[in-house]
């Protein structure tokens, strides 16, 4: 019987058509790696000025007190904030709005002077599990020393062209691994 | 129409895995994808379904567009930052690109009643435009069938191309692994690859933040996005805020547009029963449970609940199936019960495919409960 006009595709061939859908991806991507970058860590300006000049360690210092204020992970009260970060690791946020509540933030262990992002000063965090944060991204590990996180003398730091930390993790959860589609 | 087994073909397996689907069997075991029988129907059911795509598409936009207007929205749930999303988007609607919709119907050759629209994050979509096609091909070739799926998506990529969607990469975001989801954007990225936009797959847990910008896994910048994600899931998220303000401030694109939430939410079931209350195509639905339970027959469903999550259907007053989930805390709309085709123990529900605003093709879903969820089985259909 002729159809009066066809319904369907008239074809579903496309040069990709045959490979699993991952092939097609890994054959798309123009993948550009971006190099990992070596940045030296220090606890103090002082530590900083013994192998660098003296106004790049304040400058990158000044720089990472003032993100440590604005982009340190917050907490409610001590124990929350002692339970992430260890017992005495915690200080209360210096400037809180009159009338306002505490709030509880991890101590600035020291800071990372990323060369590739124009020699910015980053604060970097020390966790009592063992790992080295700055900016919500983890970078690095920080060695566990009587339960407590010490400084390595580098950690590799993703660098990116304009500068500045990147943080992942903040989609996803929801879904817990589970199909997302419907 | 009418449900008509059939052998499987013997090497089915390797032959769907050929076309990108790993997923065709369930973790237990079962088929998903299941040749084992077909669906036909008739040329005339067909423009039937066609149409109703179609007339119900429009009434869709209408009634987003009055929700909109009539400032809403909360009552469907939202919040700021969503309502400002929502209201940009619908505002520049023509600049907005969008892919693809399906709605779910109850057909069983008598009534043909609209279920829901899944216009945000709909899948089925690798199954009904190529796995399908391919399974006539080798089946029936003399036969037809309801489904121009795939050229009509690259033709609406190629629209998209065309109106500067070729200048910079189309990210494509799922959860992964995850073989269906990361398969439908898979398949979604072969068809923009084929219209000419460069495709870049991301997992969505690898989306990066630097500054007020978002970046993928080696760090590229994201200004294009689709995310087989709903919307709803991403403003919650941790990321969430930053995407609102770079989505308002117009530096990310996100592919489906924010109205589609209002769409897909099914609260506007309610508010198109009062716009078009003499559609054929439309239950009866009410935010009332009381004006429910005097129908006796019906469905309950959370507005924003997905694969079936937290739906209970109530018979002559009494629940005879129901299903949980993490939508218990959503709002929810009552639907009058409609008859879903029905054959071999099986209950069906219809896939029907809008693509740039064109009805073009359709899926069947089988499941042994009458609630469809995300283990229904995708049987083909034919045209005879």
């Amino acid at each position: 019987m002729p159809m009066p006009s066809r319904r369907r595709s008239a074809s579903v061939g496309f040069s990709v058509l045959g490979l699993s859908a991952a092939t097609v991806l890994a054959g798309c991507e123009q993948r550009v790696e971006t190099p990992a970058e070596e940045a030296p860590v220090y606890a103090s300006v002082e530590q900083c000025r013994r192998e660098n000049m003296a106004e790049d360690c304040d400058a990158a210092f000044q720089q990472a007190r003032a993100d440590h204020a604005r982009t340190a992970p917050k907490f409610a009260d001590k124990t929350a904030c002692e339970a992430d970060w260890g017992e005495g690791s915690c200080e209360e946020q210096p400037a809180v709005h009159a009338g306002g509540h505490s709030v509880f933030m991890p101590m600035m262990m020291g800071f990372l002077i990323g060369r590739a992002f124009g020699g910015g000063g980053y604060p970097v965090y020390g966790s009592p599990s063992g790992g080295l944060y700055s900016g919500g991204n983890r970078v690095g590990d920080a060695p566990v020393r009587n339960g407590k996180a010490t400084l390595p003398a580098r950690v590799s730091v993703t660098s990116t062209p304009n500068g500045g930390v990147v943080s992942r993790g903040g989609f996803g959860a929801t879904a817990r691994g589970e199909h997302a589609g419907g | 129409m009418r449900r008509v087994r059939i052998a499987p073909r013997p090497y089915w397996r390797t032959r769907v895995e050929d076309l990108g689907l790993q997923w065709h069997t369930t973790d237990q075991g079962e088929p998903y994808w299941d040749e084992s029988a077909y669906w036909a129907f008739s040329a005339e059911e067909v423009d039937w379904i066609e149409a109703a795509s179609a007339e119900l598409y429009d009434m869709v936009l209408a009634a987003v567009g009055r929700v909109i207007e009539r400032r809403e929205l909360a009552g469907f749930g939202y919040e700021q930052p969503a309502i400002a999303l929502i209201e940009r988007s619908w505002a520049e609607r023509s600049w907005e690109p969008t892919f693809y919709a399906r709605f779910d119907f109850a057909f069983d050759g008598e009534d043909l009643k609209l279920l829901e629209l899944n216009g945000d994050t709909p899948t089925s979509l690798l199954e009904a435009a190529v796995v399908q096609w391919y399974w006539l091909q080798e089946r029936f070739p003399e036969l037809d069938q309801f489904n121009s799926i795939h050229e009509k998506l690259i033709d609406a990529l190629k629209l998209y191309a065309g109106h500067g969607g070729a200048a910079s990469p189309l990210h494509l975001a799922s959860v992964s692994p995850h073989p269906e989801d990361e398969g439908t954007v898979g398949y979604l990225a072969a068809c923009a690859a084929e219209a000419g936009v460069q495709p870049l797959a991301v997992p969505i847990h690898e989306i990066g933040l630097r500054g007020e910008s978002f970046v993928d896994g080696e760090n590229r910048p994201i200004r294009a996005l689709f995310k087989l994600y709903p919307w709803e899931w991403l403003l919650d998220e941790p990321f969430g805020p930053k995407l609102a303000e770079a989505v308002q401030a117009g530096r990310l694109k996100l592919i489906e547009p924010a109205w589609k939430m209002v769409a897909s939410n099914k609260r506007l079931l309610v508010t198109l029963k009062e716009m078009f209350p003499d559609s054929e195509y439309l239950l009866d639905a009410t935010t009332s449970q009381a004006e429910a339970a005097a129908w006796g027959d019906y469905v309950k469903k959370p507005v924003r609940g997905r694969e079936g999550a937290n739906v209970e259907v109530v018979r002559a007053g009494a629940p005879v199936a129901a299903r949980g989930g993490s939508y218990d805390d959503d709002l929810f709309v009552f639907q009058r019960r409609a008859e879903l085709a029905q054959a071999d123990g099986n209950w069906a529900v219809l896939g029907s495919w809008v693509v740039n605003r064109q009805a073009c093709g359709m899926g069947v879903r089988e499941s042994t409960s009458p609630i469809t969820d995300n283990t229904a089985r995708f049987v083909p259909h034919v045209i005879e």
